[in-house]
């Protein structure tokens, strides 16, 4: 009798914790084709009696696309400069014999910028880039979204590093490698898992930052996605089905991505805990 | 003699280095000496004022509300995610037939940016045609105040977090059960261990690190708060959701009030610094 | 080819002396093993050399030239490692040519010299391959046909074998004295097997503590060794060592008493000792004889048949001695003992050599 009880119930559970996280997107997809005067229901289906496109192609001339290539400068190109940062620091962390107290209290600092809330250095970040004339640019988004990616890359990266073998980097050093040329040859490709993983992590985190791009953007054609979203929230009425429409066509890609590394998600996590 | 001199690899950390430096470092300076002044905003000045802002702050109701709630989010919405993430990444560490599509769809939140989620769930809240009363008024219940009932609200927000974030706990957990070796299972299958107490006693204390990173992970980011509440109540009703991290916002985004939006700011750091000292008292600790 | 010359060579790391005044000469074209318990600085000793660990003090010579302060990879030196350190994101092929593009050789050229090295190393059918498609003894011939692609003046070899299986260490150890005899270039072996030692090496040299303890050819090492510490690492099983009293030393005659009351006469030697100094007599398997006819009784332990022989592991007045003998006694047994005093070393309390054995019977 409870061997089939067994699966019974596991099956079941497996089905209501699927529904809760499946309900609310399929509620995403569904309304992002639904014409704008079905909104207002009281039915519990989840899909649009009369699909339309409409809102994708509000979408489209209100400027989406341009919104979207923001959002890739911005999260791709804080996500770049956090890895390269990130991959040597880390690198030199590993391989350079620190004395203990400064290995620990970089690490420690890294921790507690971790840690730190944004909202603290929001203030003065923003008198900073004013200052250097870089606040509503994509540039200076970058720059200071390197708060949360450069901790994180740091952070991962250093078990990734801290597999390679020291005695690879010995043999190429006899090849007559340099240490730029090491680095480009053996720790790199070595690391490539890792810096894939790190790569996803970094970019979702980037790709759906709203707190300092809501602080340090102004020009509605420099919004990020995330930020592009509160257009369609406004005192008299909520876009429903374009707001819907940028969230199914923002979280896409993401997505794709990854599932694409889904194996080295998991080795990530892993390799973080040694 | 891998590396030609220490010169080689300091000057390695040292882009990093600089750029957290400038970018944490010179704003806690800053924040440091605007919190013990006040400032004319308007007029760029400064005046020492000691320790008014923090008294200031002490008896500002709306300030002690926000770190109560900041607190108490923090505290249950990660505790609910880890566990709920434990039972998935049980739920996931055995083959079933839809598996490969499954997991996608579990860990799908996490990828949607969480003014998106705020919204899908603002709808679903909504009194009059939101799914949930929806589905509650066709079970025959009454309808919910999800959002405007102040005893309700804040766990409203806490499940949205829940939704988006439980993924990632279920992620970490479900990487360390996976990297539990198979002898030690059969192992504890030919001990006589099954079911409840072989997870008990054999895959919970192995899995304990990784319970513990998403307990760390999830509990550094809820004590950020700021999007969701930002996005579903705006602190409200009344100051019943405001964060922390909604409170500095307004103070210095809002009102212009530099030196008690610093001193809050400050006292957020502090309660942060605490925190990643247990953390790292336990991490670093364990490791030397 | 080259030879190499370590002068008062010395380690520190932070304030502990690693290698305390190495003074060195290897010979061109010589297989020189280097040989100690852990920790003894060989291997500290060998990445010296290879320009992995910078030198305290002292100088290091390839030939003529003094590359104590030059880059590893301008020291014409190719090192295998222990661990292989073969690049696993590369298959066999580009591992052998990664060092030869870094140094800017012509790619005819390049060719031509793996081509040659896959020869050698017969490794034709792996040369696609990667590292980790291959067996433990494949790769450790990949590594060393990355050492040979870049025809150095010296090749560096850090326990290569150890990774190994026993039947797998016997093969690789006879290839790799075919290679030095094919190449005849200048190989600094560093082991802890002794018998890898004995049996590859032109000359052994013996370290401990970061000094070395002795230097010699296999025979040389096993035949006299200088101290008590040479004496039980080299040869295997080890050595006997029985604690012994001086008797009397008149001219022309010294004599011990062992704990088991018997003297043993041992001729001259030039140290002078007191009478009653405790010394210890060091005797190989091969010196102690079973002998019916001798009151002298062992107490038999355990036996080890080799086939062609048994050691026969036994006490006599608490002391453990090993024989070497044609046909095994039953455990339990008692068994008279006779030691072949031409075949007895001895030494003081420092264990310095006091006097060498006469007469020599060499393990198979």
């Amino acid at each position: 009798m409870i061997r089939h009880i067994k699966p019974l119930a596991f099956y079941m559970g497996l089905v209501l914790v699927l529904l809760f996280f499946l309900l609310p997107i399929l509620w995403m997809i569904g309304t992002a084709f639904t014409p704008s005067g079905e909104y207002i229901s009281n039915s519990l289906s989840l899909l649009p009696e009369h699909p339309t496109m409409e809102h994708f192609r509000a979408l489209w001339k209100d400027g989406f696309p341009e919104r979207l290539a923001n959002t890739i400068v911005v999260a791709v190109g804080a996500t770049f400069l956090a890895l390269v940062f990130g991959f040597l620091a880390s690198y030199a962390l590993v391989r350079f014999d620190f004395p203990r107290y400064l290995d620990h209290s970089f690490l420690l600092l890294v921790l507690m910028i971790k840690m730190m809330p944004p909202i603290v250095v929001a203030i003065p970040l923003f008198q900073l880039l004013k200052g250097i004339g870089m606040l509503d640019s994509s540039l200076g988004l970058i720059l200071v979204y390197q708060v949360y990616t450069l901790p994180f890359c740091i952070w991962m990266l250093l078990s990734f590093v801290r597999e390679v073998p020291l005695s690879l980097e010995e043999a190429a050093c006899l090849d007559g490698t340099n240490l730029p040329k090491r680095l480009l040859y053996i720790v790199l490709p070595l690391c490539a898992p890792g810096l894939a993983a790190t790569f996803i992590f970094t970019l979702i985190m980037a790709w759906n930052e709203f707190l300092f791009a809501l602080l340090y953007l102004s020009t509605p054609s420099h919004f990020t996605l995330p930020l592009y979203v509160s257009n369609f929230i406004t005192e008299n009425e909520t876009y429903w089905g374009q707001l819907m429409g940028i969230g199914l066509l923002s979280s896409l890609p993401m997505l794709f991505m990854a599932g694409y590394v889904q194996r080295y998600l998991l080795r990530g996590f892993t390799m973080q805990m040694k | 003699m891998l590396f030609r001199s220490r010169l080689q690899l300091i000057s390695l950390m040292l882009p990093a280095t600089l750029l957290l430096a400038v970018l944490t470092l010179y704003p806690i300076s800053q924040i440091l000496i605007n919190a013990f002044s006040y400032v004319d905003y308007a007029g760029a000045e400064r005046q020492f004022v000691g320790l008014d802002n923090f008294a200031e702050l002490i008896d500002d109701w709306f300030f002690i509300g926000a770190v109560e709630n900041t607190l108490v989010f923090s505290v249950m919405a990660s505790f609910v995610q880890v566990g709920l993430g434990l039972l998935l990444a049980v739920l996931f560490d055995r083959e079933f037939p839809v598996k490969r599509f499954a997991l996608p769809i579990v860990i799908y939140p996490m990828m949607l940016s969480t003014l998106v989620c705020s919204a899908i769930w603002r709808a679903w809240y909504h009194y009059d045609f939101g799914f949930l009363n929806n589905a509650l008024v066709s079970l025959g219940l009454s309808p919910v105040e999800w959002l405007f009932d102040p005893s309700l609200a804040l766990f409203s927000v806490m499940l949205v977090d829940v939704w988006q974030w439980t993924p990632m706990s279920f992620l970490i957990i479900l990487a360390g059960l996976q990297s539990v070796p198979a002898d030690i299972k059969d192992a504890a299958l030919t001990d006589g261990a099954s079911g409840w107490r072989r997870f008990r006693y054999i895959t919970l204390p192995l899995v304990m690190p990784q319970i513990l990173l998403a307990l760390l992970l999830r509990s550094i980011d809820t004590f950020k708060l700021f999007d969701k509440v930002y996005a579903l109540t705006g602190g409200g009703p009344g100051n019943s959701t405001s964060t922390l991290s909604l409170f500095i916002y307004k103070q210095g985004f809002k009102f212009f009030n530099l030196g008690l939006a610093s001193a809050g700011a400050l006292m957020m750091l502090l309660i942060a610094c605490l925190l990643s000292a247990v953390y790292a008292w336990r991490y670093v600790g364990a490791k030397s | 080819m080259a030879s190499v010359t370590l002068q008062n060579l010395r380690k520190r790391f932070k304030n502990q002396e690693v290698l305390r005044g190495i003074d060195l000469q290897i010979r061109d074209g010589e297989f020189l093993v280097l040989v100690g318990p852990s920790g003894c600085g060989k291997s500290t000793l060998l990445r010296m050399i290879a320009g992995l660990d910078s030198t305290s003090e002292g100088c290091i010579k390839i030939g003529e030239r003094n590359v104590s302060h030059v880059t590893p990879a301008q020291r014409e030196i190719a090192m295998v490692f222990q661990s292989y350190a073969l690049y696993p994101h590369m298959t066999v092929w580009d591992n052998m040519a990664f060092g030869l593009k870094m140094a800017g050789i012509p790619k005819e050229e390049q060719v031509l010299r793996i081509q040659q090295a896959v020869d050698i190393l017969q490794l034709h059918p792996y040369i696609h391959r990667k590292p980790a498609e291959l067996s433990g003894g494949q790769r450790q011939r990949v590594a060393i046909g990355r050492a040979i692609v870049r025809q150095p003046e010296v090749f560096l070899f850090d326990e290569p074998l150890s990774n190994l299986d026993a039947k797998l260490r016997d093969q690789m150890r006879v290839q790799l004295m075919e290679l030095h005899q094919r190449l005849g270039t200048t190989m600094i072996y560093v082991t802890h097997d002794q018998k890898e030692a004995m049996t590859m090496a032109d000359r052994i040299v013996v370290m401990r503590q970061g000094v070395i303890e002795q230097m010699g050819t296999p025979l040389e090492l096993y035949e006299r060794p200088a101290n008590r510490f040479v004496a039980g690492f080299i040869g295997s099983p080890t050595m006997n060592f029985v604690p012994v009293k001086m008797k009397h030393q008149n001219n022309g005659e010294s004599v011990v008493t062992l704990p088991w009351s018997q003297d043993i006469r041992l001729g001259t030697w030039s140290a002078s000792v007191n009478k009653d100094e405790r010394l210890e007599l060091g005797i190989r398997p091969q010196g102690v004889l079973l002998d019916d006819s001798s009151p002298y009784r062992m107490q038999v332990d355990v036996t080890e048949p080799l086939g062609n022989m048994v050691y026969v592991h036994g006490r006599i007045n608490g002391v453990r001695l090993v024989v070497e003998t044609q046909k095994a006694p039953n455990p339990g047994s008692q068994v008279g003992i006779h030691l072949n005093d031409a075949m007895c070393h001895l030494f003081d309390g420092e264990g310095q050599c006091l006097r060498q054995a006469m007469e020599h019977i060499h393990a198979a």
